[in-house]
This record gives C-alpha cells, sequence and structure tokens, in this order.
C-alpha cells in the first residue's frame, strides 16, 4: 500500500519535478514509454522514469496524451499548471463522465500567448479511428478478478462488515429522509404522484419500524405534497396500515396524517373499513372527534348525506346549543328530500343532543294530526316513526312531558306505539 | 427473453431468489431498455463490488444487498434522456446539470419502479451516494453530512474503475493499472481509504489481464498472483508465440526483470481472453503431471 499513498510524496517529487526542469528544459516527456527525451541541448542520456512519481503526468497519460513538452523552467507556470491539472484530474476520478475534456486547457501559456507547456496527443490509428463511431462492450469483457491474494488490513475490514451489520433501519431513514429534502430542493420536474407514493412509503417504512416521532418529521415536512398521497388509496392504505397507536401515542400517530382531510378520511371509513387498515382508520376518526369536533361538525354541515351518515355517529356527545338552528335544518332537509330512515334518525339524535328542548317545540310542528280528509305525507310518517324509535332507545325524563303533549298527534299504528312508549315511561319515572 | 438473459447475467456475478426481486429485475429489464451501456455499466459495477464484498468476507445477504446496490445504482439515469446520456462530444452546463442530477433523480425512478421497502431503501443509498465522494464535497450537495453508506464507499469505486477503464465513443479507456493509479490520488478523499486499499490489494498493481511491457523490452499478460507476489510482480505469460511461457516476477531468475508499463492490447492484435485461456490450459497441464 506504500506506493499508493502519496500524500507526502507527492509534494516531494513534485519538488523534484521543478528542480528538474530548472536545469533541463526544454524537455519533452514521453507518457507512453516513461521516457525523457534529451533536447540538442541537454547534457544527459534519454532517460526512463517513474510515472508513478508524478501523478500529473499519470493522469495525462490516462487521459490519452502522449507527450508533454516543457520549453519554459519558469516555476509560476508550472505551479498554475499542476494546480489547474490536479483540479481536472479530481473532477475525473470523482466523477470520470464529467470532465468534459475537450474544455479543458491543457496547455500552459504565457501572457503573450506563448506555449510553455504543451501536451500531444498520439495520431489516431486507423484501429482507433473506426472504434469512434462504435464502441462495443461485453459485460464482464474488461472487468479484471479481484483476487489478488495480497492481503487486507483485517482488522478495518471487520471495522467495515461490522459497520453494515451494525447498520440500523433508524439510520437508513435518517438517510432517506436526507435525501427526500435533498430531492425536493433539487429535482424540477418530479412527477407529484410519485413523489406523493415515495413519502408516504417511506413514512409507512419509519411508522413499521416504530419509529413515529420520524414519521412525523416526514410528515411535517412534506405535508403539501402528502395532500396526494390520500388520493390513491393503495399508499394511504399502507400507511393506516403500518402501525397500531397505543392510546398513549395517538396524539403524535395521528399528526402523520394532519394532511388527510376528514372528508377524505370518512371516505376510508366507508370504504376501507374490513381492510387490515380498518382499526387504525376507526381510532384516527375517533381522535379527530374527540379533539375537533367543531371542524367534522362544519364538515357534517357541508357534505352531502353520504359523508353526513359516517360523521353524524362520531359527533353525538359533541352537539350544542349552537348547532341546533343548523342541525334543524338539515333534519327537515332530509326529511323533504327522503333520504334514508338512518340519517333521519341520526339528525334527530343531533337535535335532541344540541337542544332537547328547542327539538320538542319543533318537533310538534313536524307531526301534525292526521285529518280524515288527507293523507299523511310519507316523510311525516317517517319521522313519527323513527322519533318514537329514538325516544324507545334513550329513554331521558324530558321525553315524557313532550309525550303527553304530542300523544294525541300519532295516529293508528304509531299511536299504539306513542301509547306504549308513554306507558313506560310513566313507569319508570 | 431479455428478462432471462437479465437473470443469466445477474447470475454470473452472485445468485439470490429471484423471486424475491420480481421488482428489482424490472428495473434493470427497464435500464437495459432504455440504455444498453448503462446495463453493462450496471453489470460491471456489480461484479467488482461484489468480489470486493467477498474480499471483505460478506455474508451472502450482504453480498445480495451490496450486488442490488451496485446493480441499481444508475438507476437515476432512467430520467437522463438518452440524447444527453448518450452524447459524444461535450455537454452543455445545462446538460451537465441533467446529468448530474442522476443519483437524485434515483429517487424517482425508484419509486416509480419498486415499491419501497427497508431494504430497498437501504440499497438506494448507493444510488443516491455514490458520487458524493468520502470526505462529502462531491455531488449531490446534502446540507446535513451524514457518513457515506458502507455500500455506497464500495459502489463508488468500482463505478469510478468501471467508468475509467471503459472505451466511449469520444474517450479511449484507461488502462487499468493507470487508472487504480489516478484513483489512488482520491485515497481518503474521495474514497474510503480502506475500500481503496482493499480494492487496489485484491487486483494488484497490474490487474489479471493486463498486457505488460518487461524491462528486457518483451511482452507478457498478467494472468495470476501468487500468495507469494507483490503487488507489481505477477505471474505472467509471454506472449511471443516462440517462447510462449509462463514466468513468476517473484521467482529469482526474474529479479532483475521489472514491469515498465502496461500497454493497449489491440495496438498489438492481441486477444487478450485467448491469451488468458492458454496459459490457464497450461497450468493445468503442469499441475497434472
Amino acid at each position: 500500500m506504500k506506493c499508493y499513498n502519496k500524500t507526502v510524496a507527492l509534494s516531494v517529487k513534485k519538488l523534484q519535478l521543478e528542480e528538474f526542469l530548472e536545469t533541463h528544459t526544454p524537455t519533452k516527456i514521453h507518457l507512453k514509454a516513461a521516457r525523457i527525451e534529451p533536447s540538442s541541448a541537454s547534457e544527459f542520456q534519454d532517460e526512463a522514469i517513474n510515472l508513478d512519481d508524478w501523478p500529473i503526468l499519470l493522469f495525462l497519460k490516462g487521459i490519452g496524451f502522449d507527450t508533454v513538452s516543457f520549453y519554459s523552467n519558469s516555476q509560476s507556470a508550472l505551479e498554475r499548471w499542476t494546480a489547474r491539472l490536479s483540479q481536472y484530474e479530481l473532477i475525473f476520478i470523482a466523477d470520470p463522465e464529467n470532465l468534459a475534456v475537450e474544455e479543458c486547457i491543457w496547455n500552459e501559456k504565457d501572457d503573450t500567448g506563448n506555449l510553455l507547456i504543451e501536451c500531444h496527443l498520439p495520431t489516431p490509428s486507423p484501429h482507433q479511428q473506426q472504434k469512434k463511431q462504435r464502441v462495443d462492450i461485453t459485460p464482464g469483457g474488461h472487468v479484471p478478478p479481484l483476487e489478488a491474494p495480497l492481503g487486507i488490513d483485517d482488522d478495518a475490514a471487520l471495522r467495515f462488515v461490522d459497520e453494515i451489520e451494525k447498520q440500523t433501519p433508524q439510520e437508513t431513514l435518517l438517510r432517506t429522509h436526507l435525501i427526500l429534502r435533498e430531492f425536493e430542493s433539487d429535482a424540477k420536474h418530479k412527477d407529484p404522484f410519485v413523489w406523493a407514493s415515495l413519502i408516504a412509503d417511506i413514512i409507512a417504512i419509519a411508522l413499521e419500524s416504530r419509529w413515529v416521532e420520524k414519521a412525523v418529521q416526514i410528515a411535517k415536512d412534506f405535508d403539501q405534497s402528502l395532500k396526494l398521497v390520500w388520493t390513491k388509496s393503495e399508499r394511504a392504505l399502507r400507511l393506516f396500515s403500518a402501525y397500531d397507536p397505543k392510546p398513549s401515542e395517538l396524539r403524535n400517530w395521528s399528526e402523520v396524517f394532519q394532511s388527510c382531510s376528514s372528508v377524505d378520511l370518512v371516505w376510508y371509513l366507508d370504504s376501507q373499513l374490513s381492510t387490515t387498515a380498518g382499526p387504525q382508520i376507526l381510532k384516527l376518526m375517533n381522535y379527530r372527534a374527540q379533539t375537533e369536533p367543531e371542524l367534522l361538525i362544519e364538515i357534517c354541515f357541508q357534505e352531502k348525506p353520504n359523508v353526513q351518515r359516517i360523521l353524524l355517529p362520531w359527533l353525538i356527545a359533541h352537539w350544542k346549543l349552537k348547532h341546533y338552528p343548523n342541525v334543524f335544518h338539515h333534519l327537515k332537509t332530509s326529511l323533504e328530500q327522503n333520504e334514508s330512515e338512518e340519517i333521519v334518525q341520526l339528525w334527530i339524535v343531533a337535535a335532541l343532543r344540541s337542544s332537547a328542548e328547542h327539538s320538542f317545540q319543533d318537533f310538534l310542528q313536524l307531526i301534525p294530526k292526521r285529518k280524515w280528509f288527507c293523507v299523511l305525507d310519507k316523510s311525516k310518517l317517517v319521522f313519527q316513526k323513527l322519533l318514537l324509535k329514538v325516544f324507545t332507545e334513550n329513554p331521558s325524563h324530558d321525553v315524557l312531558p313532550f309525550m303527553k303533549k304530542a300523544k294525541h298527534l300519532f295516529s293508528g299504528e304509531i299511536a299504539d306505539q306513542a301509547e306504549k312508549l308513554l306507558r313506560n315511561l310513566k313507569e319508570r319515572s | 427473453m431479455s428478462r432471462a438473459r437479465i437473470v443469466k447475467d445477474i447470475c454470473t456475478i452472485f445468485t439470490c431468489e429471484f423471486q424475491d426481486f420480481e421488482a428489482e429485475v424490472s428495473t434493470l429489464e427497464k435500464i437495459k431498455k432504455h440504455d444498453e451501456y448503462t446495463y453493462l455499466h450496471c453489470l460491471n459495477v456489480a461484479r467488482l463490488s461484489v468480489a470486493l464484498g467477498k474480499r471483505f468476507g460478506f455474508n451472502s445477504g450482504m453480498l445480495i444487498d451490496l450486488g442490488w446496490a451496485a446493480l441499481l445504482h444508475d438507476i437515476g439515469k432512467l430520467r437522463v434522456p438518452l440524447n444527453v446520456l448518450n452524447k459524444a462530444k461535450k455537454f452543455t452546463s445545462e446538460e451537465l446539470v441533467v446529468m448530474k442530477s442522476h443519483p437524485v433523480e434515483a429517487l424517482t425512478a425508484f419509486a416509480e419502479t419498486q415499491t419501497v421497502t427497508l431494504e430497498r431503501l437501504r440499497r438506494l443509498s448507493a444510488a443516491f451516494e455514490h458520487h458524493q465522494r468520502y470526505d462529502l464535497k462531491g455531488y449531490p450537495i446534502v446540507q446535513k453530512k451524514l457518513t457515506l453508506h458502507p455500500f455506497s464507499r464500495i459502489v463508488a469505486v468500482a463505478d469510478t474503475f468501471d467508468a475509467m477503464t471503459t472505451d466511449r465513443i469520444y474517450q479511449r479507456r484507461v488502462l487499468p493499472d493507470v487508472a487504480l493509479k489516478i484513483m489512488a490520488q482520491g485515497f481518503g478523499s474521495i474514497f474510503d481509504p480502506t475500500v481503496l486499499q482493499a480494492f487496489i490489494t485484491s487486483m494488484g498493481a497490474y490487474p489479471v489481464g493486463s498486457l505488460v511491457r518487461l524491462s528486457d523490452e518483451s511482452l507478457a499478460v498478467v494472468i495470476k498472483y501468487g500468495k507469494q507476489s507483490s503487488l507489481d510482480r505477477p505471474q505472467i505469460y509471454y506472449v511471443e508465440v516462440r517462447s510462449q511461457r509462463i514466468s513468476d516476477l517473484m521467482a529469482f531468475e526474474n529479479k532483475n526483470l521489472r514491469i515498465l508499463r502496461s500497454e493497449f492490447p489491440e495496438d498489438h492484435h492481441i486477444d487478450i481472453p485467448a491469451l488468458l485461456e492458454q496459459a490457464e490450459r497450461i497450468q493445468g497441464d503442469s499441475a497434472t503431471k
């Protein structure tokens, strides 16, 4: 390894080249043959050199140069030239494809344009000229085997293997999080859906690795991009299924789903409850109902009956007097539009929860006494039936006065049920 | 057909349960369709990386992970337009930006082609980091510096070596021994010193298959490094038809003989694989006797 560790050797040899050129200029160095060709004025003979000692010359040979002519012994020119070529060499080593060889300034000139150092390319052979049209590569064609038993540092090798074995999911996620951050600022034409899916998958992996904190962090960093993922149920379901939070983790865990609107959540609740994501969808909905009921109530008022049907059961405990006008309005609308009995019943409960007092007054309008000369509209009949059902399921003491007042409004089969309910209520009181 | 060929190519490097790597094989198929050169380059980088992993004593699981990391290290090139990827002339500054974006684009290409799992993320590190350099001064530039994943450090060495030693339309390849010496300038800065040291000592100063000019002006092919060989004194096979024979530069009678340099076989119309085969046959014969 000694001969490859040249950090120190380099500077010594560079000095030697400078010193050599000081006394032997002009000089021509043949890179291919690694020989110095004496000029006519030189006293020395054609001399073999070891290019390993002069890395810049080795680099020039690698690039394909054949000869380097030194016309001047100017130290500053040599230093400038060496510094520039060292930069090229670093680019070439780090990424050979990114060194624009044609762009590089290989020769060194003085202020007046006179050549001080000149690099010569060989005249291409017919074989090489042909090759320029096409390059054939076969797999493994030029890859040498790595079987030289020259030994590697055992301790270093062990440490290296150990490093791989100790790579934790956390490290991988940390690394990936950095990549995501970099990518977000760098990639100009990323497909937003692919990007959102990628972020979702990485958050899911963080959750699967039980690293909720990291999942939240990534979700917060990319909340805007993540919004798109909720339209792709496959990715979203993976996110939901990834981790089953304990009650104490709910708050933290729920932040992962911050960008998932409650309307979207309702859709998942409605359609994906039987999947592996189901329990977590329920947990999130429950958490939202507990922590942000007003938002859900707002959505409930604005959305269509299919969303209301899902949301209303979660809101039972959160209705307040201020909601009553809206609730009653929705109850009336659902009756007018012949919505399902389930929704009507849920609105009746909502109305009673938000204000029992107002409800009892307003319900009387909705159950007018049946007259012999007209048929009661179907929605009114449904309302009467459901109202009794609600009262039967939730018999509270304030229902009794209402029932006493409304008893005469019921007729036929429903009147019998009302009578029965009233009896029960009286017995209970 | 293409898939079968890919599986066959991979099997020359490492074996695995391919049904567990369907997505990876499909991705490689896409790379092959996109650009044959990139595909072959990925194979070469994987071949070198896995060979190096074996020298480090990796277990089979690690070797499979490393193999896939190397095979997919240029996955981002799927998103580099072909006119840029195969441009024979120098890149414009815009094209250079596109070209340099491939480690970052790896992420999108990855998500487009594979379901993301923890194992796949681990393998993705090399795709993102293989140009970042050991000292993290390469690209892409990241705000928070994190030590490169060990796979990335191996792939970086293999990638550079293969890129240097492969002919391009606009640039003749660098001879393997010269490439190693040039790469040695990046010891500890561009490359992990442990990895580069292992790479060089596993390959020898003149890698097997190098055509070398000896100090007596004869031409020979490096055929092997024996247990006693030093870095620059391998076993060789003389090329001249009349004096074809195997010789060990460590042998006492060769003490005054040394390798001057390597040369391009095509400049001498020499078929290296054929010579290596001949030498192997001779060695086999003498072992039998």
